[in-house]
């Protein structure tokens, strides 16, 4: 690898970054001032507080992140309510297979959609925004090492000092931060090869609990299930060949961003399961024995001794009036009689 | 359609049958699709004025956008989504009647 000149600062990928300048800016920024609190704090400014400001900052991108998929929550939630409606429109383009009653069913739920402010979908932007700032965070760490030998104008908060204070750190003295699988000792390359295992691990059992528990079997039929397994072995795949390749910088973010993906999927399974899925069965049973314990601190009867007790009151009403069902009076038939 | 459209269509064409059609969710706000916004716009406008347009939908396609009915508009405009526009078109229930190859009447 060439060390006198940074790869990624020419040709398109070049231009790319200078365009993503202030948020790589911005970066160096908050990992600066991370990094100067820990210090405040009486930790050593070459070492594990680089490595903990690096986690922060992925800490910092998620709480950026979070109320994007939060809202898309709330929304899933109003979508149900909205199923009755939804069903009445499925019921009246019902059987129709043609083009225009297609489109005409699908105009129709898009406008109930935007009436009740709710949308199945998510949209396109959080995934388009976390290509640019992983790549803004591999941009910066990759450019470290130059800016600390001198071979690449500052960027940042990262000077010079700063830079050589970054590159000269160690992971738990053994393995340091800029050192990559290719130029690494054998102790970085074991903790390399861990760290990436760990990586898609954690990957590949969030996108498999997320299969297995939150998707609606229904939905996961032919092509669309097909496509789902493949997705499961693709992206742990691919990790593997990038991951040897990138600085142990990255890899320390990218294994927390995982760990936080993980964390924020376990937490929408709990609370926003989607509907039909195994997860939302387990959330409907919590939900159950919940009430069923407040009731039971309350003193009131438990769901099913209401239940119970609402069965036997309507089989006695049977044995009382009879099976037939009471037909319904109009309220002012006598009023209108008299006149 | 000449070859840049013709190209950009196809393209998208590809782009929904590998990777959009066999998704588990519905994966967008709007109606049309942005994938079949795009195929529309660029084959009313051509590439240059249509890719304009599916690039301000892409744009449009954020988490805090209401999302719905957005057709692309029968007359060029990039601001059509304002009301006070001559292009503005209110959000339509029902399909245009096509002809036979698919393309709006006038």
């Amino acid at each position: 690898m060439n060390q006198n000149q940074f790869l990624l600062d020419s040709g398109f990928w070049g231009w790319l970054y200078k365009i993503l300048t202030p948020v790589e800016w911005l970066m160096t920024q908050i990992m600066k001032v991370v990094h100067d609190f820990f210090v405040i704090l009486g930790m050593n400014p070459v070492g594990v507080s680089w490595v903990l400001s690096i986690i922060v900052l992925v800490l910092v991108v998620h709480a950026c992140i979070l109320p994007i998929f939060y809202k898309q929550m709330l929304s899933m939630r109003k979508m149900q309510a909205l199923q009755p409606k939804m069903q009445k429109i499925q019921n009246k383009y019902k059987g129709k297979t043609d083009q225009a009653s297609k489109e005409a069913l699908s105009r129709e739920m898009m406008k109930l959609y935007q009436d009740n402010d709710a949308n199945p979908a998510g949209s396109c932007l959080p995934m388009l925004i976390q290509g640019p700032v992983f790549m803004c965070m591999f941009y910066v760490l990759s450019a470290i090492p130059y800016i600390a030998r001198g071979k690449r104008a500052t960027l940042g908060a990262f000077d010079v000092e700063t830079a050589k204070q970054f590159s000269e750190s160690k992971v738990l003295g053994l393995v340091n931060t800029t050192s990559t699988f290719g130029n690494g000792d054998l102790t970085a390359k074991i903790i390399i090869v861990v760290f990436v295992a760990l990586m898609c691990g954690c990957m590949f059992f969030m996108q498999w609990i997320n299969m297995k528990k939150n998707m609606n079997p229904a939905t996961m039929q032919g092509q669309a299930a097909t496509m789902q397994k493949t997705m499961l072995w693709i992206f742990p795949i691919m990790y593997i060949f990038s991951g040897i390749t990138m600085p142990f910088a990255v890899l320390v973010y990218w294994l927390t961003n995982n760990v936080c993906n993980l964390l924020r999927t376990f937490w929408q399974m709990r609370v926003f399961p989607t509907p039909g899925s195994p997860a939302a069965d387990a959330k409907e049973i919590r939900d159950h024995e919940k009430e069923n314990a407040r009731r039971a601190k309350a003193g009131q009867p438990s769901l099913e001794d209401e239940a119970l007790e609402k069965a036997k009151v309507e089989a006695q009403q049977k044995e009382t009036q009879g099976y037939q069902r009471q037909q319904p009076q109009r309220k002012n038939k006598n009023k209108n009689k008299k006149k | 359609m000449n070859g840049m459209a013709g190209m950009m269509v196809r393209g998208v064409r590809w782009y929904q049958r590998t990777f959009s059609a066999h998704r588990a969710v519905p994966c967008c706000r709007y109606y049309p699709s942005c994938s079949n916004y795009a195929i529309q716009a660029v084959a009313r406008f051509g590439a240059l004025r249509g890719g304009l347009l599916a690039v301000l939908r892409l744009l449009r396609c954020r988490p805090w956008s209401r999302g719905g009915i957005d057709d692309v508009p029968r007359r060029f405009s990039v601001f059509y989504r304002f009301r006070w526009s001559k292009a503005h078109e209110e959000p339509r229930l029902t399909p245009l009647p096509t002809d036979e190859w698919g393309n709006p009447l006038p």
